[in-house]
């Protein structure tokens, strides 16, 4: 699960503001130029992003940008927790390879199993 | 369960596993596996990653996996049938001819596992590429974001936020109708703790027609 939870001033509902730093921790995606990047894939920002408020400040609208690209975006009343869903799209094509997902979990003695292993 | 522990005993040394899942809490599932005892991973997945990642909406779903790590038959009832639907809900006696359905159903798809351990892809079961794709469920944007809110749902549960919580997984089940996975872990729950109270039988009676259990769709395997 990638998930944020931010400190500070309330933003407007719906809108997550991150910097870089804060966005590559949470999610593991990385803000370039060219924009929303993760591996050898990248969702671009919008044209005028400032304008249309998904860049301010230094910092990017990491939940217009997750919705952008096609992936569920929920948060609690608070707006304080976030839950960056995987997309319908990204897990029928995964599971359209026929490769089995890897995943890791526990047992309840708390001792990881990964598949792949 | 014991027919799957007999099943691993017997195979185990053919280079199977099998890896039990629970999409539940590790308290609620810690009695069965405690009594079960059995001897292959038995995995907690509180919040239902496993449903995410390979569209499963019920338990008990089965997923067949090749030593390559390619699915060999995709997400499908693990040999379980709707006969319990039959169930006098007063005593939860069950007819013979039931009982004997459900063993029938079971013992056919516990030989269609062996036969496939033994013969591999040469199995009768073992589905091709093209059959495997055609018995692929892939998620909706609906189902994507139920799982979202689920596994919101389930933080602010663990966070104590209750009500709140409740009201995401609500909205999961509302967005998700298929996934009882998801519906059994905010339902009222009896003494075993078990999801099967009169909530429970309301949901199965409006299913009409529709499936519980989708059926168990595997062939007899040559003898």
């Amino acid at each position: 699960m990638n998930s944020a939870k931010r400190s500070g001033p309330m933003p407007p509902p719906m809108a997550l503001w991150l910097d870089g730093p804060a966005i590559a921790q949470a999610t593991g995606w990385a803000w370039k130029p060219e924009g929303l990047c993760h591996g050898d894939v990248c969702v671009p920002l919008p044209p005028r992003a400032a304008n249309g408020g998904y860049v301010r400040d230094g910092r990017l609208n990491l939940a217009a940008m997750w919705r952008r690209s096609g992936q569920p975006v929920v948060h609690d009343a608070a707006s304080r927790t976030w839950v960056l869903g995987t997309g319908a799209e990204q897990r029928g094509a995964a599971l359209a390879t026929l490769k089995a997902p890897d995943f890791a979990l526990p047992d309840f003695q708390g001792r990881v199993h990964q598949l792949s292993q | 369960m014991p027919v799957w522990q007999s099943l691993f005993d017997e195979l185990k040394d053919h280079a199977f596993t099998i890896l039990a899942v629970a999409l539940d809490q590790a308290d609620a599932a810690r009695p069965w596996i405690e009594t079960a005892k059995p001897a292959y991973p038995c995995l907690i997945d509180r919040d239902h990653h496993l449903a995410d990642l390979y569209n499963l909406v019920n338990v008990p779903q089965a997923v067949w996996i090749d030593e390559q790590g390619r699915i060999v038959r995709p997400p499908e009832t693990a040999g379980s049938t709707d006969g319990f639907r039959a169930m006098d809900r007063k005593t939860f006696a069950v007819s013979d001819a039931v009982i004997a359905e459900r063993n029938r159903v079971k013992t056919l798809y516990l030989s269609a596992v062996r036969d496939w351990v033994l013969r591999g892809a040469a199995s009768v079961n073992a589905l091709d590429e093209g059959h495997a794709m055609a018995k692929l469920k892939v998620p909706n944007g609906v189902v994507a974001e139920a799982h979202a809110r689920f596994r919101l749902g389930q933080h602010l549960l663990r966070k104590g936020r209750t009500g709140e919580a409740k009201a995401q997984i609500a909205e999961a089940t509302r967005l998700h109708p298929d996934s009882w996975a998801m519906w059994r872990q905010a339902a009222a729950k009896n003494e075993r703790g078990l999801a099967a109270g009169p909530e429970f039988w309301a949901r199965v009676d409006a299913l009409g027609r529709g499936h519980y259990y989708a059926p168990v769709d595997v062939e007899a395997p040559p003898d």
